[in-house]
Protein backbone atom coordinates (compact mmCIF):
# COMPACT_ATOMS: atom_id res chain seq x y z
CA UNK A 1 0.00 0.00 0.00
CA UNK A 2 1.42 3.42 -0.90
CA UNK A 3 1.92 6.10 1.69
CA UNK A 4 -0.83 8.44 0.49
CA UNK A 5 -3.27 5.58 0.16
CA UNK A 6 -2.45 4.27 3.62
CA UNK A 7 -2.79 7.63 5.33
CA UNK A 8 -5.95 8.36 3.36
CA UNK A 9 -7.54 5.13 4.55
CA UNK A 10 -6.61 5.90 8.14
CA UNK A 11 -8.15 9.37 7.87
CA UNK A 12 -11.33 8.12 6.22
CA UNK A 13 -11.73 5.63 9.06
CA UNK A 14 -11.47 8.39 11.66
CA UNK A 15 -13.69 10.75 9.68
CA UNK A 16 -16.33 8.06 9.37
CA UNK A 17 -16.33 7.62 13.13
CA UNK A 18 -16.66 11.35 13.73
CA UNK A 19 -19.18 12.45 11.14
CA UNK A 20 -19.00 15.68 9.21
CA UNK A 21 -21.42 17.60 11.41
CA UNK A 22 -19.28 17.14 14.50
CA UNK A 23 -16.22 18.28 12.61
CA UNK A 24 -17.79 21.57 11.66
CA UNK A 25 -18.24 22.56 15.30
CA UNK A 26 -14.50 22.52 15.99
CA UNK A 27 -13.78 25.37 13.65
CA UNK A 28 -13.58 29.09 14.17
CA UNK A 29 -13.85 29.47 10.41
CA UNK A 30 -14.52 27.12 7.49
CA UNK A 31 -11.63 24.75 6.82
CA UNK A 32 -10.93 21.85 4.53
CA UNK A 33 -11.64 18.29 5.64
CA UNK A 34 -7.95 17.66 6.27
CA UNK A 35 -7.60 20.81 8.37
CA UNK A 36 -10.81 20.07 10.24
CA UNK A 37 -9.58 16.69 11.44
CA UNK A 38 -6.15 18.06 12.25
CA UNK A 39 -7.80 20.77 14.35
CA UNK A 40 -9.71 18.19 16.34
CA UNK A 41 -6.55 16.17 16.82
CA UNK A 42 -4.77 19.29 18.09
CA UNK A 43 -7.64 20.28 20.38
CA UNK A 44 -7.72 16.79 21.87
CA UNK A 45 -3.94 16.87 22.29
CA UNK A 46 -4.29 20.20 24.14
CA UNK A 47 -6.89 18.64 26.43
CA UNK A 48 -4.60 15.69 27.17
CA UNK A 49 -1.70 17.98 28.02
CA UNK A 50 -3.97 19.92 30.38
CA UNK A 51 -5.01 16.65 32.00
CA UNK A 52 -1.42 15.46 32.38
CA UNK A 53 -0.39 18.81 33.85
CA UNK A 54 -3.08 18.36 36.49
CA UNK A 55 -1.95 14.79 37.15
CA UNK A 56 1.63 15.97 37.74
CA UNK A 57 0.40 18.54 40.23
CA UNK A 58 -1.16 15.72 42.27
CA UNK A 59 2.02 13.65 42.52
CA UNK A 60 3.44 13.27 46.03
CA UNK A 61 6.22 15.63 47.06
CA UNK A 62 9.63 14.71 48.37
CA UNK A 63 11.54 12.61 45.86
CA UNK A 64 9.23 13.28 42.94
CA UNK A 65 8.66 16.99 43.49
CA UNK A 66 11.35 18.10 41.05
CA UNK A 67 10.15 15.66 38.43
CA UNK A 68 6.53 16.71 38.91
CA UNK A 69 7.46 20.35 38.48
CA UNK A 70 9.52 19.74 35.33
CA UNK A 71 7.00 17.36 33.79
CA UNK A 72 4.12 19.70 34.55
CA UNK A 73 5.97 22.59 32.92
CA UNK A 74 6.65 20.49 29.82
CA UNK A 75 2.99 19.56 29.55
CA UNK A 76 2.08 23.24 29.78
CA UNK A 77 4.61 24.01 27.03
CA UNK A 78 3.19 21.30 24.80
CA UNK A 79 -0.35 22.48 25.41
CA UNK A 80 0.55 26.00 24.34
CA UNK A 81 2.25 24.67 21.23
CA UNK A 82 -0.81 22.60 20.31
CA UNK A 83 -3.06 25.57 20.95
CA UNK A 84 -0.92 27.79 18.76
CA UNK A 85 -1.12 25.40 15.84
CA UNK A 86 -4.84 24.97 16.36
CA UNK A 87 -5.21 28.72 15.88
CA UNK A 88 -2.93 28.69 12.86
CA UNK A 89 -5.22 26.14 11.21
CA UNK A 90 -8.30 28.22 12.01
CA UNK A 91 -9.57 26.37 15.08
CA UNK A 92 -10.47 27.43 18.58
CA UNK A 93 -7.98 26.76 21.38
CA UNK A 94 -8.80 24.01 23.81
CA UNK A 95 -7.68 24.71 27.37
CA UNK A 96 -9.71 22.28 29.46
CA UNK A 97 -8.61 18.79 30.58
CA UNK A 98 -9.87 15.93 28.46
CA UNK A 99 -13.32 15.11 29.86
CA UNK A 100 -13.23 11.45 28.87
CA UNK A 101 -10.17 10.73 31.01
CA UNK A 102 -10.74 13.35 33.70
CA UNK A 103 -12.16 10.74 36.14
CA UNK A 104 -8.68 9.18 36.30
CA UNK A 105 -7.62 12.12 38.47
CA UNK A 106 -10.12 11.07 41.12
CA UNK A 107 -8.29 7.81 41.85
CA UNK A 108 -6.70 7.29 45.24
CA UNK A 109 -3.23 6.62 43.83
CA UNK A 110 -1.78 9.72 42.12
CA UNK A 111 1.27 7.79 40.89
CA UNK A 112 -0.88 5.16 39.17
CA UNK A 113 -3.17 7.84 37.74
CA UNK A 114 -0.27 9.84 36.31
CA UNK A 115 1.25 6.67 34.84
CA UNK A 116 -2.00 5.75 33.11
CA UNK A 117 -2.49 9.29 31.82
CA UNK A 118 1.03 9.52 30.38
CA UNK A 119 0.41 6.25 28.55
CA UNK A 120 -2.86 7.61 27.17
CA UNK A 121 -0.87 10.53 25.78
CA UNK A 122 1.79 8.31 24.22
CA UNK A 123 -0.70 5.94 22.61
CA UNK A 124 -2.97 8.72 21.37
CA UNK A 125 -0.09 10.59 19.76
CA UNK A 126 1.19 7.45 18.05
CA UNK A 127 -2.26 6.83 16.62
CA UNK A 128 -2.64 10.44 15.51
CA UNK A 129 0.76 10.51 13.80
CA UNK A 130 -0.68 8.10 11.24
CA UNK A 131 -3.66 10.34 10.58
CA UNK A 132 -2.63 14.00 10.89
CA UNK A 133 -1.68 15.71 7.64
CA UNK A 134 -0.35 19.10 8.72
CA UNK A 135 3.43 18.91 8.98
CA UNK A 136 3.68 21.19 12.00
CA UNK A 137 0.96 19.24 13.80
CA UNK A 138 2.91 16.04 13.17
CA UNK A 139 6.11 17.63 14.53
CA UNK A 140 4.30 18.66 17.68
CA UNK A 141 2.70 15.25 18.13
CA UNK A 142 6.09 13.55 17.78
CA UNK A 143 7.72 15.91 20.28
CA UNK A 144 4.92 15.55 22.82
CA UNK A 145 4.95 11.77 22.39
CA UNK A 146 8.67 11.70 23.21
CA UNK A 147 8.14 13.88 26.28
CA UNK A 148 5.30 11.70 27.59
CA UNK A 149 7.41 8.58 26.99
CA UNK A 150 10.13 10.04 29.22
CA UNK A 151 7.60 10.85 31.95
CA UNK A 152 6.19 7.35 31.67
CA UNK A 153 9.66 5.90 32.22
CA UNK A 154 10.23 7.90 35.41
CA UNK A 155 6.82 6.93 36.75
CA UNK A 156 7.40 3.26 35.95
CA UNK A 157 10.73 3.36 37.80
CA UNK A 158 9.01 5.02 40.76
CA UNK A 159 6.30 2.38 40.67
CA UNK A 160 8.87 -0.42 40.55
CA UNK A 161 10.72 0.97 43.55
CA UNK A 162 7.46 1.26 45.44
CA UNK A 163 6.54 -2.33 44.57
CA UNK A 164 9.87 -3.68 45.79
CA UNK A 165 9.70 -1.67 49.00
CA UNK A 166 12.68 0.43 47.97
CA UNK A 167 11.06 3.83 48.04
CA UNK A 168 13.96 5.12 50.13
CA UNK A 169 16.05 4.81 46.96
CA UNK A 170 13.70 6.96 44.94
CA UNK A 171 15.43 10.26 44.37
CA UNK A 172 15.50 12.51 41.35
CA UNK A 173 18.32 13.14 40.71
CA UNK A 174 19.74 9.88 42.03
CA UNK A 175 22.88 10.16 44.20
CA UNK A 176 25.55 8.25 42.28
CA UNK A 177 26.42 6.42 45.50
CA UNK A 178 23.01 4.78 45.36
CA UNK A 179 23.41 3.42 41.83
CA UNK A 180 24.63 0.01 42.96
CA UNK A 181 21.79 -0.28 45.47
CA UNK A 182 19.03 -0.08 42.88
CA UNK A 183 17.29 -3.38 42.16
CA UNK A 184 17.60 -4.86 38.69
CA UNK A 185 13.94 -4.18 37.99
CA UNK A 186 14.78 -0.48 37.61
CA UNK A 187 16.74 -1.41 34.51
CA UNK A 188 14.00 -3.51 32.99
CA UNK A 189 10.74 -1.79 33.86
CA UNK A 190 11.10 0.97 31.29
CA UNK A 191 10.79 0.03 28.56
CA UNK A 192 9.33 -3.39 29.34
CA UNK A 193 9.12 -4.37 25.69
CA UNK A 194 11.00 -3.94 22.42
CA UNK A 195 8.07 -2.29 20.64
CA UNK A 196 5.93 0.01 22.75
CA UNK A 197 2.70 -1.89 23.39
CA UNK A 198 -0.35 0.14 22.42
CA UNK A 199 -3.43 0.06 24.64
CA UNK A 200 -6.86 -0.72 23.26
CA UNK A 201 -9.31 2.02 22.30
CA UNK A 202 -10.45 2.35 25.90
CA UNK A 203 -7.15 4.08 26.68
CA UNK A 204 -6.70 6.07 23.48
CA UNK A 205 -8.29 9.49 23.14
CA UNK A 206 -10.24 9.67 19.88
CA UNK A 207 -10.07 13.04 18.12
CA UNK A 208 -13.63 13.90 19.21
CA UNK A 209 -12.92 13.42 22.90
CA UNK A 210 -11.22 16.78 23.43
CA UNK A 211 -12.53 18.68 20.43
CA UNK A 212 -14.58 21.83 20.80
CA UNK A 213 -17.90 21.08 19.20
CA UNK B 1 39.87 14.48 21.06
CA UNK B 2 37.37 15.93 23.48
CA UNK B 3 34.23 14.07 24.38
CA UNK B 4 32.20 16.77 22.68
CA UNK B 5 34.08 16.48 19.43
CA UNK B 6 33.75 12.72 19.56
CA UNK B 7 30.01 13.02 20.11
CA UNK B 8 29.62 15.37 17.16
CA UNK B 9 31.59 12.97 15.01
CA UNK B 10 29.37 10.07 16.04
CA UNK B 11 26.21 12.02 15.32
CA UNK B 12 27.50 13.39 12.05
CA UNK B 13 28.62 9.99 10.85
CA UNK B 14 25.33 8.40 11.70
CA UNK B 15 23.28 11.24 10.26
CA UNK B 16 25.03 11.02 6.93
CA UNK B 17 24.29 7.33 6.75
CA UNK B 18 20.61 7.71 7.47
CA UNK B 19 20.16 10.58 5.05
CA UNK B 20 21.68 8.46 2.35
CA UNK B 21 19.57 5.48 3.33
CA UNK B 22 22.79 3.51 3.20
CA UNK B 23 23.67 0.30 4.95
CA UNK B 24 26.73 -1.83 5.30
CA UNK B 25 25.56 -4.57 3.00
CA UNK B 26 26.14 -2.51 -0.08
CA UNK B 27 24.91 0.93 0.88
CA UNK B 28 22.21 0.60 -1.72
CA UNK B 29 19.10 2.63 -0.95
CA UNK B 30 17.02 0.35 -3.14
CA UNK B 31 16.35 2.66 -6.04
CA UNK B 32 12.57 2.44 -5.89
CA UNK B 33 12.13 6.02 -4.73
CA UNK B 34 10.23 5.07 -1.58
CA UNK B 35 11.40 7.37 1.21
CA UNK B 36 9.84 5.25 3.93
CA UNK B 37 11.81 2.22 2.79
CA UNK B 38 14.99 4.25 2.54
CA UNK B 39 14.44 5.29 6.11
CA UNK B 40 13.68 1.69 7.12
CA UNK B 41 17.03 0.60 5.69
CA UNK B 42 18.89 3.30 7.62
CA UNK B 43 16.98 2.49 10.81
CA UNK B 44 17.72 -1.22 10.47
CA UNK B 45 21.43 -0.36 10.27
CA UNK B 46 21.24 1.76 13.41
CA UNK B 47 19.40 -0.98 15.29
CA UNK B 48 22.08 -3.46 14.21
CA UNK B 49 24.69 -1.01 15.52
CA UNK B 50 22.86 -0.90 18.84
CA UNK B 51 22.61 -4.69 19.07
CA UNK B 52 26.35 -5.02 18.56
CA UNK B 53 27.17 -2.18 20.93
CA UNK B 54 25.02 -3.42 23.80
CA UNK B 55 26.24 -6.98 23.25
CA UNK B 56 29.82 -5.75 23.59
CA UNK B 57 28.98 -3.66 26.64
CA UNK B 58 27.29 -6.63 28.28
CA UNK B 59 30.38 -8.72 27.68
CA UNK B 60 32.60 -6.06 29.27
CA UNK B 61 30.32 -5.94 32.30
CA UNK B 62 30.23 -9.72 32.66
CA UNK B 63 33.98 -10.05 32.30
CA UNK B 64 34.61 -7.45 34.99
CA UNK B 65 36.43 -5.16 32.57
CA UNK B 66 34.51 -2.14 33.83
CA UNK B 67 34.98 -2.85 37.51
CA UNK B 68 34.18 -5.68 39.86
CA UNK B 69 30.94 -4.13 41.04
CA UNK B 70 28.30 -4.06 38.32
CA UNK B 71 25.12 -2.18 39.29
CA UNK B 72 22.23 -4.66 38.87
CA UNK B 73 19.98 -2.03 37.30
CA UNK B 74 22.55 -1.16 34.63
CA UNK B 75 23.27 -4.83 33.91
CA UNK B 76 19.53 -5.45 33.46
CA UNK B 77 19.13 -2.46 31.16
CA UNK B 78 22.04 -3.55 28.98
CA UNK B 79 20.80 -7.13 28.77
CA UNK B 80 17.29 -5.99 27.87
CA UNK B 81 18.59 -3.51 25.32
CA UNK B 82 20.32 -6.28 23.37
CA UNK B 83 17.09 -8.20 22.86
CA UNK B 84 14.98 -5.10 22.30
CA UNK B 85 17.26 -3.66 19.64
CA UNK B 86 17.45 -7.09 18.00
CA UNK B 87 13.66 -7.19 17.75
CA UNK B 88 13.67 -3.66 16.36
CA UNK B 89 16.25 -4.69 13.76
CA UNK B 90 14.10 -7.66 12.80
CA UNK B 91 11.01 -5.47 12.57
CA UNK B 92 12.64 -3.06 10.11
CA UNK B 93 13.95 -5.96 8.05
CA UNK B 94 10.45 -7.38 7.91
CA UNK B 95 9.28 -4.05 6.49
CA UNK B 96 12.06 -4.17 3.91
CA UNK B 97 11.60 -7.76 2.81
CA UNK B 98 7.84 -7.31 2.73
CA UNK B 99 8.37 -4.61 0.14
CA UNK B 100 10.78 -6.69 -1.89
CA UNK B 101 14.00 -5.17 -0.63
CA UNK B 102 16.98 -6.98 0.83
CA UNK B 103 17.54 -7.27 4.56
CA UNK B 104 20.07 -5.00 6.22
CA UNK B 105 22.55 -7.23 8.03
CA UNK B 106 25.28 -4.82 9.06
CA UNK B 107 25.88 -1.51 10.76
CA UNK B 108 26.55 1.80 9.05
CA UNK B 109 30.33 1.76 8.72
CA UNK B 110 31.10 5.37 9.65
CA UNK B 111 28.87 5.35 12.71
CA UNK B 112 30.37 2.01 13.76
CA UNK B 113 33.84 3.47 13.42
CA UNK B 114 32.94 6.52 15.48
CA UNK B 115 31.31 4.36 18.14
CA UNK B 116 34.32 2.08 18.29
CA UNK B 117 36.63 5.06 18.76
CA UNK B 118 34.47 6.40 21.57
CA UNK B 119 34.33 2.93 23.12
CA UNK B 120 38.11 2.83 23.51
CA UNK B 121 37.80 5.44 26.25
CA UNK B 122 35.23 3.47 28.24
CA UNK B 123 36.89 2.12 31.36
CA UNK B 124 34.12 2.06 33.96
CA UNK B 125 30.40 1.54 34.27
CA UNK B 126 29.54 5.24 34.29
CA UNK B 127 31.44 5.81 31.05
CA UNK B 128 29.71 2.78 29.54
CA UNK B 129 26.31 4.13 30.54
CA UNK B 130 27.21 7.54 29.14
CA UNK B 131 28.17 6.09 25.76
CA UNK B 132 25.02 3.97 25.70
CA UNK B 133 23.03 7.12 26.37
CA UNK B 134 24.69 8.87 23.42
CA UNK B 135 23.82 5.99 21.12
CA UNK B 136 20.21 5.90 22.32
CA UNK B 137 20.01 9.67 21.95
CA UNK B 138 21.25 9.43 18.40
CA UNK B 139 18.77 6.68 17.49
CA UNK B 140 15.88 8.58 19.06
CA UNK B 141 16.77 11.80 17.29
CA UNK B 142 16.82 9.90 14.03
CA UNK B 143 13.31 8.60 14.65
CA UNK B 144 12.16 11.95 15.97
CA UNK B 145 13.30 13.76 12.87
CA UNK B 146 11.74 11.23 10.52
CA UNK B 147 8.33 10.92 12.17
CA UNK B 148 6.73 14.03 10.66
CA UNK B 149 7.88 13.00 7.19
CA UNK B 150 7.04 9.31 7.00
CA UNK B 151 4.08 8.47 4.81
CA UNK B 152 2.93 4.93 5.46
CA UNK B 153 0.94 4.34 8.66
CA UNK B 154 2.76 1.08 9.38
CA UNK B 155 6.17 2.69 9.00
CA UNK B 156 5.13 5.68 11.08
CA UNK B 157 3.75 3.48 13.84
CA UNK B 158 6.87 1.34 14.00
CA UNK B 159 9.16 4.37 14.13
CA UNK B 160 6.98 5.92 16.84
CA UNK B 161 6.90 2.73 18.94
CA UNK B 162 10.68 2.43 18.72
CA UNK B 163 11.17 6.08 19.55
CA UNK B 164 9.02 5.63 22.66
CA UNK B 165 11.08 2.71 23.96
CA UNK B 166 14.30 4.49 23.07
CA UNK B 167 13.18 7.59 24.96
CA UNK B 168 12.46 5.39 27.97
CA UNK B 169 15.88 3.73 27.85
CA UNK B 170 17.47 7.18 27.64
CA UNK B 171 15.43 8.39 30.59
CA UNK B 172 16.48 5.46 32.76
CA UNK B 173 20.12 5.85 31.72
CA UNK B 174 20.05 9.54 32.68
CA UNK B 175 18.48 8.54 35.99
CA UNK B 176 21.15 5.91 36.65
CA UNK B 177 23.83 8.47 35.85
CA UNK B 178 22.44 10.84 38.48
CA UNK B 179 21.21 13.36 35.93
CA UNK B 180 17.83 14.90 35.43
CA UNK B 181 15.99 12.01 33.74
CA UNK B 182 14.06 14.38 31.51
CA UNK B 183 15.86 15.68 28.47
CA UNK B 184 15.81 19.44 28.22
CA UNK B 185 13.25 19.79 31.01
CA UNK B 186 11.62 23.18 30.87
CA UNK B 187 13.01 23.97 27.46
CA UNK B 188 10.91 24.46 24.38
CA UNK B 189 8.84 21.44 23.37
CA UNK B 190 10.93 20.61 20.33
CA UNK B 191 13.58 18.04 20.93
CA UNK B 192 17.06 18.86 19.84
CA UNK B 193 17.80 17.33 16.47
CA UNK B 194 21.00 16.12 14.95
CA UNK B 195 22.80 18.96 13.29
CA UNK B 196 26.04 17.17 12.46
Amino acid sequence: MGSDEGRGLARRHVLGLLGGGILAGALAAPASGDAALDIRILQTASSLEALAEAACARLPGDALSGFARDAGRRHADHKRAFQGQTSTLGGRSQDAPNPRFLPLLEGSDPLAAATTIEKVLVDTYIANLTVAVDRRARELLAAAMAGAAQHLAVLRVAGALATTGSTQLLAVPLPVADLAKLPSTVGSVAPPEALHAMSGPELVADPASGALG
Amino acid sequence: MTLDLSRRRLLAAGAAVVVAGACSNGGDAGGDGDGDLDFAAGAAGIERLAVDHFTGTGRLLTDGKLGALVPPALAALVANAVGQHRQAHDAWNKVLTGAGRAEVTGSPAKAQEALNAAGLRVTDVLAAATLALRLEDYACQTYQRALPTLGRPETTTLAAQLNVVGQQRQTVLRYLLGRNPLAGAGADPHLRLITG
